[in-house]
């Protein structure tokens, strides 16, 4: 009977720790998730992300749909910024030579969202993103 | 063995088809006896190639190919009272031009393991009506991607409630049996949004000989809640909807198939089923599900005592 037990504590534990409770406060890895943008309508992406500190830096990538011509604004680069609690201040350079953008956006355990806009651009962009670190 | 039968429609897991959730695998209304035990294993080859949108007009917006292999284990503690857990490995690939997000899209195949389900089952009734409620648990074994076409699975909890049934239809019909479940998903909210659903099964089966039957599959789902995918609305999406579109679809599914299942042994069953998708919305629609499957029934309490037995030391002479 003893055993029976023990076996089924084992398998509960087992299932409880393949299921991965905990959350890292450090923000650095991959966050992937939606974007929502002004000019290329929905798309997916990430950003990876390496926190020092408050410092952040890393890289991001959006894809576009590609109907209606939303794959040119596919878009990617580097990134650097700070953290302040759950708040994130990021610059966004894009590695095509377009404009750059400043993204806001809040963490709130593995999700982090937030708005962007393109900074001193000829064509006004703006979006938002949902991201999750899976 | 009666009852250890089809396990085909967990496969419909692979892209996050919801459909799958209530498989008709489970339709079990019969238990077996006390003190047996089962182990299932099941391959399923599933082929997306259409879009249901609200209205249920059917999108072509790429191909999507899931192979899936479950893994059941099940024991009946009494005559009565059964359990079992299960566990599937999905990959999934998807070729075409609108891809959500990479690398799940990219057009090579992404497989990872998806859902724990615990289930809980009860006869209630044996006859001539068998009725079998159950309870089941649904909890992912990790945090894995749900954003994209080529998805394994929906990454949520979920609390089912539901009963089997299941009938011998002689003596109208002789060798036949009806047999299904409807079940009620209370599933993991996502950004406060509600999208429980109810799930109806439906299986007719004719021996053509002792060992071996025929079967007519008929699967119906239908969501309480969540984003409807509606051309004039997903414009107005935020980003999260978007984010979380494949697993908060408001799905309405409705599938038809059939299959083929062999009582090789008394311990050893084998099956294979198709199913296709004939109405849905908000969801992927099954061109094509291939399911093939074996189930090995097992006394535990046999084996212990043979491996007791082949373990007892040799009787020495007296003294």
């Amino acid at each position: 009977m003893l055993k029976r037990r023990a076996a089924l504590i084992l398998l509960v534990a087992a299932l409880l720790g393949l299921h991965g409770c905990s959350d890292d406060d450090s923000l650095s890895g991959v966050w992937t998730g939606a974007f929502s943008d002004s000019l290329g309508g929905f798309g997916g992406g990430n950003l990876t992300l390496r926190q020092s500190g408050a410092a952040l830096e890393g890289s991001w990538e959006a894809v576009f749909q590609t109907f209606a011509g939303r794959a040119q604004y596919n878009n990617g680069g580097s990134l650097a910024g700070t953290v302040d609690g759950g708040s994130i201040s990021l610059v966004m350079t894009s590695s095509q030579g377009s404009c750059s953008y400043h993204l806001d956006a809040t963490r709130s355990g593995r999700k982090l969202s937030g708005t962007y806009a393109a900074i001193d651009c000829a064509t006004p962009q703006t979006g938002s993103v949902d991201l999750e670190r899976i | 063995m009666q009852g250890l039968r089809k396990h085909g429609f967990v496969v419909a897991a692979a892209f996050g088809c919801h459909l799958a959730m209530a498989s008709l695998g489970s339709a079990q209304a019969w238990l077996p006896p006390k003190g047996e035990a089962w182990f299932s294993l099941s391959y399923g080859n599933t082929l997306v190639k259409d879009h249901y949108f609200y209205d249920g007009e059917r999108v072509k917006e790429g191909e999507i190919r899931s192979h899936s292999a479950l893994v059941e284990l099940g024991y009946s503690i009494t005559d009565r009272l059964g359990v079992k857990v299960n566990l599937p490995y999905v990959a999934a690939k998807y070729d075409g031009v609108n891809p959500h997000m990479y690398p799940v899209d990219d057009g090579s195949t992404h497989g990872t393991f998806n859902d724990f389900r615990l289930e809980v089952r009860y006869n209630a009734l044996r006859s001539p009506i068998v009725l079998t409620p159950f309870v089941a648990g649904v909890l992912p074994s990790h945090h894995y991607e749900y954003f994209g076409h080529a998805i394994t699975g929906a990454d949520l909890k979920q609390f089912i409630v539901g009963t089997s049934f299941g009938r011998r239809l002689d003596p109208f019909l002789s060798r036949a049996y009806v047999q299904g479940r409807y079940s009620y998903a209370f599933v993991e909210k996502i950004e406060g949004i509600f999208h429980d659903r109810s799930n109806l099964d439906l299986q007719i089966g004719y021996f053509v000989t002792p060992s071996l039957q025929l079967f007519a599959l008929g699967v119906g789902q239908k969501s309480h809640g969540g984003l409807v995918f509606d051309r004039k609305e997903i414009p107005t999406w935020t980003a999260s909807d978007f984010h979380h579109h494949s697993q908060l679809g408001r799905t309405d599914l409705l599938g038809v198939g059939g299959g083929v299942d062999f009582l090789a042994t008394s311990a050893l069953d084998v099956y294979a089923s198709f199913m296709t998708t004939v109405a849905g919305r908000n969801d992927h629609a099954i061109n094509a599900q291939f399911t093939l499957g074996l189930t090995i029934g097992f006394s535990p309490r046999q084996i212990l005592r043979k491996m007791s037995r082949s373990d007892a030391p040799s009787v020495a002479p007296g003294p």
